[in-house]
């Protein structure tokens, strides 16, 4: 555990270290490059007598420095190509254009820091939402399975081969459901965006409540998680120690809320809702393999967070602010917001590691 | 044909299809994508219909190309890992296991960002670059931040077998180290399990793959821009014109009489997002599938 936890907060160090000594040789380079450049267009451009936008002027200003420099073929028109992309770069840099230097100032990192912090709350929330819901929409359709129901579109199928003629009533109900299906399935593994811009101009694409709403209900999020919860409850079912509990005894009904059955709040709390059912153990055995797992939703998580916010172009929100700046290649800010996404990650993947550690250690009875 | 004899096959298509799901979603993602290219034949004009199967292709080639550099990749990692492990080269097993762990940490669209970075600053100083070499580069900066998942099962698959008997007893038998774990272990003993992590690697590029290019579709440089990159189904998507034509799913919301103009009006649009969105619905659902019918 020791290990891991340190592996962790070196990698943190070191990739700290990589971003600064990147930024600083970044600056110094690029500093380097414009304060050359000025130094050799600046005489030129301080004299006061030559318009450089003027044909004439352009003109005597080669055939001096040639008749200057008789020995350096060329050097006229290079300089003049020099000083145009100079004078071009007034009015094209973003920095000239804005007056903003190009280093990160403390305007910059106030910015950020509530534009981070907005972006692990929403984060944090849609962890949450996405492993609840996602969890029990997998012990639902475990539980299904092993009330041998199939899956809800074998079931629809099912449903829709058993209509009779003349019950137009219940035709129409079978229909409305198979459209709502239809559209559950779509949201649910749409890429965001796709949602997103069939929802443009009905709905508030800012705030943060739609961008929640997102995170958790499309990219996949809740599906994904849900499919690896379920494979883990399957796999689980298939252990030796369920045959032991069915030989202890323990229920083995699979209804909903019958008395011996499973109830309904097994669905948000699998560990503590059914003590004297086989699928108590079950719960328990596939929550602890999942636990590892959850490193990598909160990294998917992050990355969907991300394309929204980017795909979504909407201002003051940390995806958007970070493409921007690759834009105008503003690379002290890119690092900025890189750095704190992995300090996101690695953070949520030490905790999650720690909670596992102590776990695995409470199974194993070490002290 | 009665009725009844309707139902009793069609509920015997429905067993099959439960008793393989991987095999029956397959089937219904070709098929599928087979009628949406047969409606696009009727009624979609020819240079949006030309884009279409060209961003189709270009984003099934991506997957590809990223499953296949996936294995490479993976399979060359998680042998390191564990010969440098087993041979007790410390540094070797250190750096790579911290290079992996480095890679884990960076979500996957951000290290793809940074990846098309280098590769427009590239293009900006080599603007003879074709397209084919284009695509095979951007799949290759997928495959960075998705091959880890080959490498994980790689590893634990050679460690869970190298805990038995069976690996000294081969070792004693003297079949060399190199063949116990390439062909017997990976080949012999692990081509389903290889299968499935595939399975989601194309899933995962095809994803990423959309998400980046719709997303880059503002461009990274005022050099380069998403024109300059192969077309794909997420840069499709990002043009006005199929923005244009999501906008329109919308208004199927209020009007519903609408409904029908989409399957022909605004086809484009709806062509790209149905093709991404089923894809990932049919891989999704066949790596679900192939994992129960397997049971891995």
């Amino acid at each position: 555990m020791k290990s891991r936890t340190l592996e962790h907060l070196l990698s943190i160090v070191l990739v700290g270290l990589l971003f600064a000594a990147l930024l600083t040789w970044y600056n110094e380079g690029r500093e380097r490059e414009v304060s050359a450049r000025e130094e050799a267009v600046h005489p030129y451009l301080a004299m006061d007598s030559v318009d450089f936008s003027d044909a004439y002027h352009r003109v005597l200003f080669r055939e001096t420095v040639e008749a200057f420099y008789p020995s350096r073929d060329g050097l006229g028109d290079s300089l003049l190509a020099s000083i145009d992309a100079y004078r071009m770069e007034r009015f094209t840099r973003a920095e000239y254009k804005s007056g903003v230097s190009n280093v990160l100032t403390m305007d910059d990192l106030l910015r950020l820091s509530a534009m981070y912090a907005q972006f692990i709350v929403v984060f944090l929330c849609a962890l949450v939402l996405t492993s609840m819901g996602g969890r029990a929409l997998a012990i639902y359709r475990f539980v299904e399975a092993k009330q041998g129901a199939g899956t809800s579109g074998i079931r629809f199928l099912r449903r829709l081969l058993q209509l009779r003629a003349g019950s137009p009533l219940r035709a129409l109900v079978v229909v409305v459901q198979g459209i709502l299906l239809l559209a559950a399935i779509a949201v649910l593994y749409s890429p965001a965006y796709v949602v997103a811009y069939a929802l443009k101009g009905r709905l508030d694409l800012s705030s943060v409540v739609f961008l929640l709403l997102l995170a958790v209900l499309t990219n996949g999020a809740l599906v994904n998680y849900a499919a690896r919860y379920a494979l883990l409850l399957a796999a689980a079912s298939r252990e030796g120690f369920v045959d032991t509990a069915v030989a202890k005894n323990l229920s083995t009904d699979w209804r909903w809320s019958a008395t011996s059955g499973i109830p309904l709040r097994a669905l948000l709390a699998p560990g503590r809702a059914a003590p004297g059912h086989v699928f108590h153990h079950i719960a328990l055995q596939a929550e602890f393999q999942h636990r590892s797992s959850l490193k990598e939703h909160a990294a998917f998580l992050i990355t969907g967070l991300i394309i929204i916010e980017m795909a979504l172009n909407i201002q003051g929100h940390l995806g958007y602010d970070l493409l921007q700046n690759i834009l105008y290649r503003r690379y002290d800010i890119v690092a900025a917001i890189l750095f704190g996404m992995f300090l996101l990650v690695k953070v949520t993947a030490l905790i999650i590691d720690v909670r596992s550690g102590r776990e695995e250690r409470r199974f194993a009875n070490v002290t | 044909m009665s009725r009844e004899r309707v139902g009793a096959r069609t509920s015997r298509v429905l067993e099959i299809a439960s008793a393989r799901p991987d095999i029956s979603w397959l089937v219904l993602w070709i098929a599928g994508l087979g009628i949406l290219l047969l409606w696009d034949l009727f009624f979609l004009n020819a240079p949006a219909l030309d884009r279409f199967i060209n961003a189709l292709a270009n984003t099934m080639l991506a997957g590809f190309l990223v499953v296949a550099f996936s294995l490479l990749l993976g399979w060359l990692s998680g042998i390191w890992l564990f010969m440098t492990e087993r041979r007790g080269l410390r540094t070797g097993y250190l750096l790579g296991s911290f290079l992996l762990n480095l890679v884990r940490s960076v979500p996957q669209i951000v290290g793809m960002l940074a990846g098309y970075v280098v590769l427009t600053l590239f293009i900006e100083r080599n603007s003879g670059l074709n397209a084919s070499t284009i695509l095979c580069w951007m799949s290759l900066i997928t495959t960075c931040v998705v091959f880890y998942d080959v490498t994980d099962l790689i590893r634990s698959r050679i460690a869970q077998f190298a805990a038995l008997d069976f690996y000294p007893a081969m070792l004693c038998s003297g079949v060399r180290e190199s063949r116990i774990i390439n062909i017997e272990i990976l080949w012999k003993n692990s081509r389903a399990h290889l299968l499935q992590v595939m399975i989601g690697v194309f899933g995962m590029a095809v994803f990423l793959q959309c998400s980046i290019d719709f997303v880059l579709s503002v461009g990274l440089s005022t050099d380069v821009s998403a024109t300059n990159f192969p077309v794909t189904l997420g840069s499709l998507l990002a043009t006005m014109d199929s923005k244009q034509d999501i906008l329109a799913i919308g208004t199927v919301m209020t009007s519903p009489g609408y409904l029908p103009q989409l399957f022909t009006t605004h086809l484009q649009g709806v062509s790209v997002a149905s093709a991404i969105t089923f894809t990932l619905l049919c891989i999704h659902n066949i790596g679900n599938g192939f994992v129960r019918r397997h049971r891995l």
